[in-house]
């Protein structure tokens, strides 16, 4: 248990703020922390065993809104939490649609109450992870039965599906899209009649 | 020369001739001949006053009054004496006549001396001189004719001669009486005159000339005759053209009397018409201008009072206000009597003011008065007039001004607490989190610590006999187990940041006590420098995502200042700072910086505030003191922040509020507040 522990990641320009919640979410999660929209996304990208992100609306340069729509398009799998004092209903608003957060939380908040937040965005994350997890064991392990189907009766076909495969991930890339799982499968598909 | 100066000189002349002819005229009586004999001078007893009438003459040609008049009495004197003597020896004519001419002549100018009606002593004054200077002539002819060698010595060319000198003389005398500058008019009128003398001259050219068979002595009583009828005709000639020439220019003087009456009746009509004219004109202007106007007496008597007046105070008639004390309309019954006072202390003439005026249906109006006191020579006042201006509408706008105006000023007051109060929120709620955080971990932490300190108590009372090796492993486990040296070593930290909130959520709460206590009736001494921490504190949630703060606060003394509002105006500057650097980033992302320094300059305390935010267009920095005059979007400004700083600044604390603004790079306000001299205490600055 103690080596599984979660990893949330906790922003606000406040250095106060982020060590007090630490104190309090060490003995349950692993606690990082960042004092800036950049300097989260910079974590992110580091660890990509965050399962949540906690984010102060009003900061500085990137206020939490912006940085929430970041980390979903950077890191989807992430849940987002905003933690604010700013009880201003446009500014949860924006935050809920330009970050789809999770939940959304007004200082002061209890510890327990954000605790067992936590937890939920936790279990989401894992839900999220576990879907994917199955989708790519289920899905993905039957593809390669065909694949390899393929491989048998049509090795050129492969060698063709491969590299339109290896095309089109990079361009996945550089488009910066999402799930290209779904485009790899359909080009390995590409060649459907070779199998059948 | 002057024709008085001529006429002196003539008589002048006439008295050393008639010297010579009373000299001569003695000497003859010794029968010689004044040209043959002249070397042996004899005297006579009529020389003396007749050297006396000479001086006297010549004393009238050079005024000398007394000296003429004392002269004139001796020679009378004298000379009467001299005749007296001679008449009563019977000397005979020739001796008789000089002496009585020499008193004659003395009487005459003695006659011209006194003080008798003018026209009186001028004729009897000719008259006597006249008949004098003639007879003389005639006897001073006639002895000279009846001496032994008169025809040798007087041949009738000679004779011819005298007479015309003679005769001229005679004329000469009688045009200088009558030939004055004043009067040219008389000359013409005096032809009579002339003819008269002119016939009194053939009388004497006849006694000289004529008829020499006739004896002498004849001659001279019918020349005397002549002469004395010519001497009558002459002077009542005189005395006539004296008359005409008077009524003349008493019927030319009645003429132009007439004219110049016609004329000035003439003048009176026309100037009549106009004063009736312009009387009528003052009247309708009097009784037709719209402002109230009154002369009234100290004592509150009204003399004049026009329609408007009549209205102002609701009047009827100006027969009823003249029957009150015009000091019963003023509002306060005793503000008559204390403004004539100080008018009357007063050196100037005009004086204006305000008062409150109590119309008979004891309605209250507010006037503007403007007078003259008109005042006696000893500046006693004498009468006022004067006009009012009724003001009473205007002091109910303004009122109202002023209400609205307080209005304005508190609801902007709540709007910029409205808008401060979410961010001051947040600025609570964040300390209050981490506070809360620290305090559960605290929380936590005693709960651990005393779960440890219950497990040793239950090892040691479950086993007493064990060792200390034995007891401390046990100890180190439960303590690991436990975490209580991460819990000790968080626990000061934790003590520390739970205070840290506490002190930053008491800091913005007494801000915010600060700026929504209600304004002070009076200035307080303030330190400028900690009012400027204050609006920083409780503004800190709109400019921290923006801008950073740099502070220059300089040594200044306190000033006295309406705290609660100077500390509002710096919070809409700073929050309007925060806003232009907001505008600005949205563009072009340039990192805000708010500077805000203080300092004294001179006997002032300056306050700037200075952001590199987007600036004022040009054409705002004008109208941004106004009010209502924003350039922020509709519900997000009212336009009121500004022009309640000038109004802070500039009305209740005497300073000013300058603006400096650079579109696109930045806006600097500058505040300027006077320091008070007497205040140099520091007792408010905590």
């Amino acid at each position: 248990m103690m080596s599984t522990k979660p990893t949330i990641l906790c922003v606000d320009d406040e250095l106060n703020v982020v060590e007090s919640m630490k104190l309090n979410l060490r003995r349950h999660y692993k606690v990082l922390t960042a004092q800036s929209g950049m300097e989260a996304l910079q974590i992110l990208q580091q660890h990509t065993e965050v399962a949540v992100v906690v984010s102060d609306m009003r900061m500085p340069e990137m206020d939490g809104a912006k940085l929430l729509a970041e980390v979903k398009s950077a890191a989807p799998n992430v849940v987002r939490m905003l933690l604010t004092g700013y009880s201003d209903i446009d500014a949860a608003m924006r935050a809920v649609n330009e970050g789809q957060i999770f939940r959304f939380l007004t200082k002061p908040c209890e510890p327990e109450h954000l605790l067992a937040t936590l937890e939920a965005g936790v279990e989401q994350h894992r839900l999220i992870t576990a879907e994917q997890v199955l989708l790519q064991r289920t899905l993905l392990g039957s593809v390669k039965a065909l694949v390899e189907v393929m491989a048998l009766s049509n090795p050129m076909a492969l060698g063709r599906a491969v590299r339109i495969r290896n095309t089109v991930r990079k361009l996945a890339k550089a488009a910066r899209l999402s799930q290209t799982w779904r485009l790899e499968f359909a080009a390995m598909l590409s060649d459907r009649k070779s199998v059948v | 020369m002057t024709s008085r100066a001529y006429g002196s000189g003539l008589r002048a002349a006439f008295g050393i001739a008639l010297l010579i002819v009373g000299l001569n005229a003695a000497r003859l009586e010794h029968g010689y001949m004044w040209l043959d004999y002249l070397p042996y001078v004899q005297t006579d007893p009529l020389d003396a006053p007749l050297a006396l009438l000479a001086v006297g003459m010549l004393m009238i040609r050079f005024r000398y009054g007394v000296a003429t008049l004392v002269c004139m009495l001796a020679a009378a004197a004298l000379g009467g004496v001299e005749s007296y003597r001679r008449i009563v020896l019977d000397a005979g004519p020739i001796e008789v006549v000089p002496a009585v001419l020499c008193v004659a002549i003395a009487a005459g100018a003695l006659l011209y001396r006194l003080p008798l009606p003018a026209r009186l002593r001028s004729a009897s004054s000719v008259a006597v001189t006249l008949s004098a200077i003639s007879v003389g002539a005639v006897v001073l002819i006639a002895a000279a004719l009846r001496s032994p060698a008169a025809p040798a010595a007087f041949p009738r060319t000679v004779r011819v001669l005298v007479s015309l000198v003679l005769g001229v003389a005679w004329i000469g005398y009688l045009f200088h009486g009558q030939r004055t500058r004043r009067n040219p008019a008389v000359s013409w009128l005096s032809v009579p005159a002339a003819l008269a003398g002119l016939a009194g001259t053939a009388a004497i050219v006849w006694v000289l000339v004529g008829l020499d068979g006739v004896p002498i002595e004849q001659r001279m009583r019918w020349t005397a005759a002549a002469m004395i009828a010519a001497l009558g005709v002459t002077a009542l000639t005189v005395y006539g053209v004296r008359l005409g020439a008077a009524a003349a220019q008493l019927r030319r003087a009645n003429r132009s009397l007439k004219r110049l009456l016609a004329r000035q009746q003439r003048l009176m009509h026309a100037r009549t018409a106009d004063l009736q004219s312009s009387r009528e004109r003052y009247r309708q202007l009097f009784e037709g201008v719209p402002a109230p106007v009154a002369l009234t007496s100290p004592t509150g008597k009204v003399l004049a009072a026009n329609p408007a007046l009549l209205d102002l105070l609701g009047i009827e008639s100006e027969e009823s206000l003249k029957s009150r004390n015009f000091a019963d309309f003023y509002a306060d019954p005793g503000a008559r009597d204390r403004l004539l006072g100080e008018w009357r202390e007063s050196d100037a003439d005009v004086h204006q003011g305000e008062l409150e005026m109590l119309r008979v249906d004891e309605e209250r109006r507010n006037v503007l008065y403007s007078l003259r006191t008109i005042r006696r020579p000893d500046r006693e006042i004498e009468f006022i007039q004067g006009t009012m201006t009724d003001i009473t509408e205007l002091r109910r706008i303004e009122a109202s001004q002023k209400r609205l105006e307080s209005h304005l000023r508190l609801s902007q007051k709540l709007e910029s607490v409205g808008r401060l109060a979410a961010g001051i929120a947040h600025e609570i709620n964040t300390p209050m989190q981490y506070i809360g955080d620290n305090v559960y971990f605290l929380k936590q932490s005693f709960g651990a610590i005393r779960e440890l300190l219950e497990e040793q108590r239950q090892i040691l009372a479950a086993s007493p006999a064990r060792t200390a090796a034995e007891l401390q492993g046990a100890f180190e486990d439960l303590e690991s187990e436990l975490e209580i040296e991460d819990t000790l070593d968080a626990m000061p930290g934790a003590l520390e940041r739970a205070q840290d909130g506490i002190r930053t959520v008491s800091h913005i709460v007494s801000a915010m006590k600060e700026l929504a206590h209600p304004g002070q009736g009076s200035k307080v001494s303030t330190n400028v420098n900690d009012l400027v921490n204050t609006a920083l504190a409780v503004t800190r949630n709109a400019y921290k995502t923006v801008a950073a703060v740099e502070t220059t606060l300089g040594d200044i003394p306190n000033v006295l200042t309406y705290k609660n509002e100077l500390c509002q105006v710096l919070i809409n500057l700073i929050v309007n700072a925060a806003h232009a650097i907001e505008a600005r980033r949205a563009s072009d992302g340039v990192p805000g910086i708010i500077r805000i320094r203080t300092a004294s300059r001179g006997s002032d305390v300056c306050i700037e505030v200075e952001d590199n935010g987007c600036g004022i267009p040009e054409a705002a920095v004008e109208k941004i003191f106004d009010p209502f005059f924003t350039t922020k979007g509709v519900g997000q400004g009212t336009g009121q922040g500004l022009a309640i700083a000038r109004a802070t600044i500039v009305d209740k604390h005497d300073g000013d509020i300058a603006v400096d603004s650079t579109p696109g790079s930045g806006t600097t306000f500058t505040i300027t507040l006077p320091i008070d001299s007497t205040d140099t205490g520091k007792e408010e600055c905590e």
